[in-house]
């Protein structure tokens, strides 16, 4: 008898792995319980509610925290520099690319976290989502003054998480826009220049923000 | 008034001729693309195309957007005239008008402004046949200047969800396949390429703004120079925040107007497919 179930077991063994495999990987399982569009809604609201937030004496500093650890988890920080520097991306090395996405992290968080201070009850509202494979396009816009501007974020999956590598507002790219200015820049200033630069610009953005916090 | 006209049938003639000459009708061509690589490039450009292409992916079609700048040390000197004549001209300006008129008030000036500018749009709209949308931009016109009290408010959007179909002469010709040509950046004006220049001069025969210039110069100026002043003023902040988050401010102005027109008639494309 032994000898007959064991043949059997082996196929039926095989068959289940197989299964299990497929369900496990089976792309609209996944995606069906999380969409990308979901994600980024849930983590922009999150962000209104700290900003609507009104406890009497607390400082922006931790509304800010807050917010940049949000941000931060939302997006794909390495994919974004890559994107940015493009062909001259491949002759850094691996050192010089870990800086880069440090240094432009910084950039952009000095640059865009305290705008949001100025936030006034502008109504964002998610429209649609194209998903393809592990990337995808979601659509919102945000009304000010009257007046619609479309957001579209394009996000990568990684390990269940919509990342964001890449912001198109009014149909502008920011990080075609960098890509340009730091062409230019690597050609005249050379890679050096642009690191030099980046460095200015955090010191130049935090100057200013301590400079707002003295007022 | 016979020797202006002529004079102004032989300027649009010569500048449709530069247009059609720089732009090469959409193709990257002699000066509207890149220039040719020697023969020992081409694998080099090959890999690093393979290279783009997998960082891009779904996005591939939008990347690389650029345009053709043989003026860039004039167009950079008047990025710095216009830069200087907005913090030392407009922004005083708009920051008192903005301290005198309520912000909704002068929301409803934009839009009266806007809603003056319907020929533009209409015709336009009309040139690339998408005749539904001319059809709302009629009816936005309409409902705009009679419940909206001569186009202050905007209850065609609000009650009745008639959106906004924004179409320009450049937008036109970039629709028919016209490229952009070389880029400007002009005085007052500020960003433009040939195309839309060209454009925009069409355009001002279809302005009831250009109108007003063509019989009094003054009244013209006055009024556009009134509309900058009203419109600036509910943007106060945008530039700045612009320079603040910019390396290159000249470049990086240049690259988002070529990609915001782009994305402009790529949009009134889709738009045309829908309908």
């Amino acid at each position: 008898m032994e000898k007959i179930t064991k043949p059997q077991s082996v196929p039926l063994l095989l068959a289940c792995l197989l299964t299990i495999f497929v369900l496990l990987n089976d792309p609209v399982r996944c995606h069906a319980v999380n969409e990308p569009i979901e994600q980024l809604q849930d983590s922009v609201n999150r962000i209104v509610e700290i900003l609507r937030r009104d406890i009497p004496g607390e400082q922006w500093v931790i509304k800010k925290e807050e917010i940049v650890s949000i941000v931060k988890s939302r997006f794909a920080a390495d994919e974004l520099a890559q994107r940015v520097l493009a062909l001259n991306w491949r002759a850094r090395t691996d050192q010089e690319k870990e800086q880069f996405i440090s240094l432009f992290s910084q950039v952009l968080e000095t640059t865009y976290i305290n705008r949001l201070k100025s936030y006034s009850d502008e109504q964002v509202s998610f429209k649609k989502q194209i998903v393809n494979g592990d990337k995808a396009i979601v659509y919102s816009e945000i009304l000010k003054n009257n007046q619609e501007i479309p957001i579209v974020y394009r996000v990568k999956e990684d390990t269940g998480q919509w990342l964001i590598y890449d912001i198109i507002i009014e149909g502008v790219s920011l990080v075609q826009n960098y890509r340009q200015q730091f062409e230019g820049i690597i050609n005249k200033e050379g890679y050096d220049g642009l690191v030099r630069r980046m460095e200015e610009k955090i010191e130049e953005n935090k100057q200013k923000d301590r400079e707002e916090k003295e007022q | 008034m016979v020797i202006k006209d002529m004079v102004h049938a032989r300027l649009i003639a010569v500048l449709v001729f530069l247009l059609v000459l720089v732009s090469g009708w959409g193709n990257p061509g002699w000066l509207g693309g890149h220039l040719q690589s020697p023969a020992w490039a081409a694998e080099e450009e090959m890999a690093d195309d393979a290279f783009l292409d997998e960082l891009d992916g779904l996005d591939e079609q939008e990347s690389g957007i650029e345009v053709s700048d043989p003026l860039e040390p004039v167009n950079r000197f008047f990025f710095h005239f216009n830069d200087k004549l907005y913090f030392w001209a407009l922004k005083p300006a708009a920051r008192a008008y903005g301290a005198v008129l309520p912000q909704d008030f002068r929301i409803c000036i934009r839009n009266a402004f806007h809603n003056l500018l319907f020929p533009v749009r209409f015709v336009n709209n009309v040139l690339q046949g998408k005749f539904k949308n001319a059809g709302i931009e009629a009816s936005r016109f309409v409902i705009n200047t009679t419940a909206g009290v001569a186009g202050f408010g905007d209850p065609a959007k609000d009650v009745f969800d008639l959106e906004i179909k924004e179409e320009d002469l450049g937008q036109t010709f970039g629709y028919w396949g016209i490229g952009n040509g070389i880029y400007f950046c002009w005085p007052v004006l500020g960003p433009s390429t040939m195309r839309d220049t060209v454009g925009l001069f069409g355009d001002s025969y279809l302005s009831p703004l250009g109108w007003v210039m063509q019989s009094d110069l003054d009244d013209g100026l006055a009024l556009s120079g009134g509309q900058q002043v009203n419109n600036t003023s509910l943007v106060i902040g945008d530039y700045e925040a612009f320079l603040q988050s910019s390396f290159d401010p000249y470049i990086s102005l240049r690259d988002a107007y070529i990609q915001y027109r782009q994305s402009k008639i790529k949009d009134s494309n889709q738009n045309n497919k829908i309908y």
